[in-house]
């Protein structure tokens, strides 16, 4: 009875000796330092950790170096999430500069969109639609044809938009009282007419959301 | 005294080895764990409610070098590593490539798949989704999970379902995607590991 009491405890004192930690990252393939020893990349799992204060440090070209402490636990599994930051010379170099089409509830106008490292401005052709976003008033970037009305079956859409909702999606920008919708096309296309929609090239546009959409994600929170 | 110490440390031993000496691994069945997003945009249903009329708006937004497959995937393979009646693994490299086509539209609804060129007797297929919704009353983001279980020889699904897990908005949307996404990623995250993970990993240690 004695030898089997002994057994148990010994197998007992093996199993709650190590904790476990179980590093995740947004991007993959960061490097993981436990106390500045590698450790794996990203998902990685590390088993037997010794019980106590550690210091995590998440490395990745292209991206700031993480470090924070974590505390291990006898016998328990640690789950830290990182999201890496990427340096700031990731983005690009601005002003960028877009023949775009500038969505109206009915129709559409066509200008010149600059992208700023403080906003985001057009100037229409004609020189009757023009106007400056700052970054730090839009609320919302994202792909999207605009709000459809329900409820009492008013619909508030052009033939242009319902064309393009079946093409290409606008990029879409929000600000306070308003939204603004944007088709980019090649800098060097002559075409202006806005109902020839098809033409509009798809790539451009798709560049265009892109990169607004990491310049204004990249803002720190307000 | 010093036998028990000796039974001890090998009953310490025997613990600690690790899978190596768990009996029977090779005879287990294998089955081939593939994630894959079949969009990274998060689809946002954005009501709103005016005087005269309402408006609904459907955005879609991306959500940027996220490797939350990858993630879920080795959550799931981490969560079943003692199941005594399969032999779990996250499909990697020419696996990962052949495997991938099944998570097209043209594959994803049929009840059966070509048979695919890998070394598995199973194939566990998930595809995740994002969505939100914001309206007056109700402001959450979801992540849906579709998984299918199919014969590795004859590509036949013996059974499919959709998980959904969803939580309340930390902050706002906005907010949300500040400092590259960073709190909309960590919510993301938290659904997964504190919610669909469990569930499916709950699911395929019911069924077979």
């Amino acid at each position: 009875m004695r030898t089997l009491l002994f057994v148990l405890l010994g197998t007992a004192l093996a199993a709650g000796a190590d904790g476990t930690l179980r590093v995740r990252s947004d991007v993959p393939g960061v490097k993981v330092l436990i106390d500045d020893q590698e450790a794996g990349e990203t998902p990685a799992t590390i088993e037997r950790v010794a019980p106590g204060k550690h210091r995590l440090t998440l490395i990745k070209p292209g991206y700031e170096d993480h470090t924070e402490d974590i505390d291990v636990k006898d016998g328990a599994t640690l789950r830290p999430f990182v999201v890496m930051k990427a340096s700031s010379a990731s983005l690009p170099a601005f002003p960028i500069q877009y023949r775009a089409l500038h969505q109206h509830r009915s129709g559409a106008c066509v200008g010149e969109l600059t992208l700023e490292a403080d906003g985001v401005k057009f100037r229409a052709t004609d020189g009757q639609d023009n106007f400056t976003l700052p970054l730090k008033e839009i609320k919302s970037v994202a792909r999207s044809a605009g709000g459809v009305p329900f409820g009492f079956g008013i619909i508030e859409d052009s033939i242009i938009a319902s064309k393009m909702r079946a093409k290409i999606l606008p990029a879409r920008i929000e600000a306070p009282g308003r939204s603004y919708g944007f088709w980019a096309t090649d800098t060097a296309n002559k075409e202006t007419d806005p109902d020839k929609l098809d033409e509009v090239a798809r790539g451009k546009t798709k560049e265009l959301f892109e990169t607004m959409y990491q310049l204004w994600s990249s803002q720190p929170k307000k | 005294m010093r036998k028990p110490l000796l039974l001890a440390l090998v009953g310490a031993l025997l613990l600690t080895a690790g899978p190596g000496l768990s009996a029977g691994q090779g005879a287990r069945p294998k089955v081939l764990i593939a994630v894959q997003m079949t969009s990274n945009d998060l689809t946002v249903t954005d009501m709103k409610y005016r005087v005269m009329f309402n408006k609904r708006e459907t955005k879609a937004i991306p959500v940027t070098n996220f490797d939350f497959a990858g993630n879920f995937g080795d959550e799931i393979e981490s969560g079943l590593v003692d199941d005594k009646r399969f032999q779990w693994k996250l499909a990697s490299g020419g696996d990962r490539e052949t495997l991938l086509p099944f998570f097209g539209p043209d594959n994803w609804k049929k009840s059966s798949f070509p048979a695919p060129a890998v070394q598995a007797d199973r194939l566990l297929l998930v595809a995740p989704t994002y969505v939100a919704l914001i309206s007056g009353v109700r402001k959450f983001v979801e992540v849906d999970a579709a998984v299918r279980m199919a014969d590795s020889k004859s590509g036949r699904i013996l059974w499919k379902k959709t998980f959904r897990d969803r939580t309340g908005l930390p902050d706002t949307l906005e907010d949300m995607q500040a400092e590259n996404q960073k709190v909309l990623k960590e919510t993301l995250n938290k659904i997964m590991v504190e919610k669909l993970a469990p569930e499916v990993k709950a699911h395929l240690l019911k069924t077979s």
